[in-house]
């Protein structure tokens, strides 16, 4: 299929969805609001400190209980710290603002959502040319078979650029509609490590929100480049676009569920779906399977990303055209 | 450098252990137009993608205008313009899209070459529309333009009346000639309507299950050179005549005699039969077409 028609299709999936994320966040925080302070409506003075604090108290009663898991105590433990930090150095956790919401958005679509729009572009991009035939004109011109694939893959990063970018401009520009606050000055904090079951804030630095954005973005920009190039493997083998699709969608999904029931397993932190969460790594209260940590993660990706490209590269050499 | 465009010498290919192309040989020189024949399952397509470096073969090697294409595909891809089992192009571009977005791919090609060979190929007015919107007839002619825009030296051209009209193929054939005439560039053609074949092409190739049955034959001489066949008579008394005095074995066949004598001395030996009192019923040529040459050389085909 044309990639114009799919980046349309694309761009129509994220503002549906951004929009739906905008109103569902706005409504939760105007709940929250009301909760809190029993008074409807008023969203622009309140104490927001007394609200956190109330929080904290209502994590520690979660703590204290009886019927908790050990490790869970641990992450809400975590969670309380990172509160009290926020109170300590006058930091609003509260209160959405466009920022918040655009980097909150990346942090909830980078192990699925982002990667599903990727793969919708970049499933059919080797396999779309052997299903429509078009790759014996290509292959019989007086071009080496490895420029045609370059030239085709160079087409996927650019298709995987322009979603990450067109998601940001969405959520920043919806999200500025809905919430009237940037807040892209603001102040927050990173950094945080976990040591035993304790939260480390002697490395956590204080950025802006707009750099903590770029930050996030990047990350998913990362996971991004690495999830087409896998795709563009998974079509250039299987040479038909939905197969092709669908084996991308079975071990996205798949290494989802792996990362639940296998914790156990350590080769499980070797497979690449098990290391799309990037994000998660900068709010320290994440660690999937033992061992993993933000640079592991970039590593591992990055390796599998390079023998899908020499793979590619070999098969697409070799390969005899049938169509 | 040899005039020879195109050069496959003992070329097989072997998928999954079955052997598909047996040793196939064949020469085209300049200005000639080839045709390659074959029943269904003979291995004309694989043939054909191995020229054209879709596939690679098992052994034997395949050279255009001297340059192996396997190991200098490049150059050899750049004399070689071709259509491989039918005219697949971008659908949702129009027809002259296409071709400039091929013509970048190729070294040298003008936008005056492309506006030419559109007017080549008649064209013209529905160039700028949508492939979607095209015939099969008009796809087959934009499948010949970007095939010739870059000035190829060989032109393969694989079932290339397929979705034409009459007037489309009568066109086809003359642009054929034309090309070969004029630009000096040699045609292979592969085809299943043999009657095409027989009026555009000089020579002939056919193949059976992966080997050649006939190599490189001349079309005229070989229509020419046919058996003839009689109905007299007397045929026993015929055979004799046609030993004794032209040294021609002649065969009789249920009511038929049947001998291989060049047409020339038929008039001669005719009036010899009616000297020798013997009544001519009738007489003809054995094989009066390529198809019955085809269909003789190619008897017994089964599909393996």
């Amino acid at each position: 299929m044309l990639s114009k028609k799919k980046l349309i299709l694309i761009s129509v999936i994220l503002l549906v969805l951004v929009s739906l994320f905008c109103y569902g966040e706005n409504a939760s925080y105007k709940h929250t609001i009301m909760r809190f302070s029993g008074t409807p409506g008023q969203t622009q003075n309140y104490n927001w400190k007394s609200m956190v604090n109330q929080q904290i108290l209502y994590l520690k009663n979660i703590v204290n209980s009886q019927y908790i898991k050990e490790d869970r105590k641990n992450s809400i433990n975590i969670q309380i710290e990172q509160l009290q930090y926020y109170i300590n150095h006058n930091i609003n956790p509260i209160t959405p603002t466009s920022a918040k919401f655009t980097i909150d958005f990346m942090d909830q679509a980078i192990y699925l959502f982002l990667p599903l729009l990727i793969i919708i572009l970049a499933g059919d991009v080797v396999s779309g040319e052997f299903s429509s035939k078009t790759i014996k004109v290509l292959l019989t011109r007086s071009v080496p078979r490895w420029k045609i694939l370059l030239s085709k893959y160079i087409g996927v990063l650019i298709l995987s650029c322009i979603v990450v970018v067109e998601s940001a401009l969405m959520c920043v520009i919806i999200s500025s509609f809905v919430f009237h606050s940037g807040g892209w000055n603001e102040p927050m904090a990173t950094g945080f490590k976990v040591i035993g079951d304790k939260l480390d804030s002697s490395n956590v630095i204080r950025i802006y929100q707009w750099q903590y954005a770029i930050l996030v973005y990047s990350l998913g920009w990362f996971v991004s480049i690495n999830i087409a190039t896998l795709s563009f493997m998974v079509s250039v083998i299987v040479r038909n676009t939905v197969t092709s699709v669908g084996i991308m969608l079975a071990t996205l999904i798949g290494g989802g569920f792996l990362q639940i029931f296998l914790q156990d397993w350590p080769m499980i932190k070797y497979l690449f779906a098990v290391n799309l969460d990037l994000t998660q790594y900068l709010t320290a209260s994440y660690q999937p399977v033992s061992g993993m940590s933000l640079s592991f993660s970039t590593l591992v990706l990055c390796l599998w990303s390079i023998v899908a490209l020499v793979i590619s590269f070999i098969v697409f050499q070799k390969q005899d055209v049938l169509v | 450098m040899k005039d020879e465009v195109l050069l496959l010498d003992n070329v097989t290919k072997t998928i999954k252990g079955r052997q598909i192309i047996k040793e196939i040989s064949f020469s085209i020189k300049q200005g000639e137009v080839m045709g390659f024949l074959g029943p269904n399952g003979a291995g004309k397509s694989t043939t054909l993608r191995m020229i054209v470096g879709l596939s690679k073969p098992t052994s034997g090697k395949i050279e255009i205008c001297g340059y192996s294409i396997a190991k200098n595909h490049v150059k050899a891809m750049s004399n070689v313009g071709c259509i491989i089992e039918g005219p697949d192009l971008y659908n949702y571009m129009s027809g002259i899209d296409n071709l400039k977005m091929l013509a970048s791919m190729s070294r040298g090609v003008t936008e005056r070459n492309i506006m030419d060979t559109i007017n080549l190929v008649g064209l013209k007015n529905r160039i700028r529309d949508k492939v979607s919107t095209y015939s099969l007839g008009m796809k087959q002619r934009l499948g010949i333009a970007q095939a010739l825009m870059h000035n190829p030296k060989l032109l393969i051209l694989d079932e290339p009346t397929n979705g034409l009209d009459p007037s489309g193929i009568s066109e086809l054939r003359n642009l054929v000639k034309q090309l070969a005439d004029e630009k000096n560039i040699s045609v292979l053609v592969s085809s299943h309507i043999i009657s095409e074949i027989e009026l555009m092409c000089d020579k002939v190739t056919i193949i059976k299950n992966g080997e050649t049955v006939l190599e490189s034959a001349d079309v005229d001489k070989l229509l020419n050179n046919q058996g003839v066949f009689w109905v007299l008579s007397d045929n026993e008394k015929g055979r004799k005549i046609l030993e004794e005095n032209w040294k021609v074995k002649g065969n009789i066949v249920k009511e038929k005699l049947e001998a291989n004598v060049p047409l020339e001395k038929l008039q001669e030996i005719n009036s010899c039969f009616v000297e020798q009192g013997l009544m001519i019923k009738y007489v003809d040529n054995k094989n009066k077409t390529l198809e019955d040459l085809f269909l003789n050389l190619t008897e017994g085909n089964q599909i393996v």
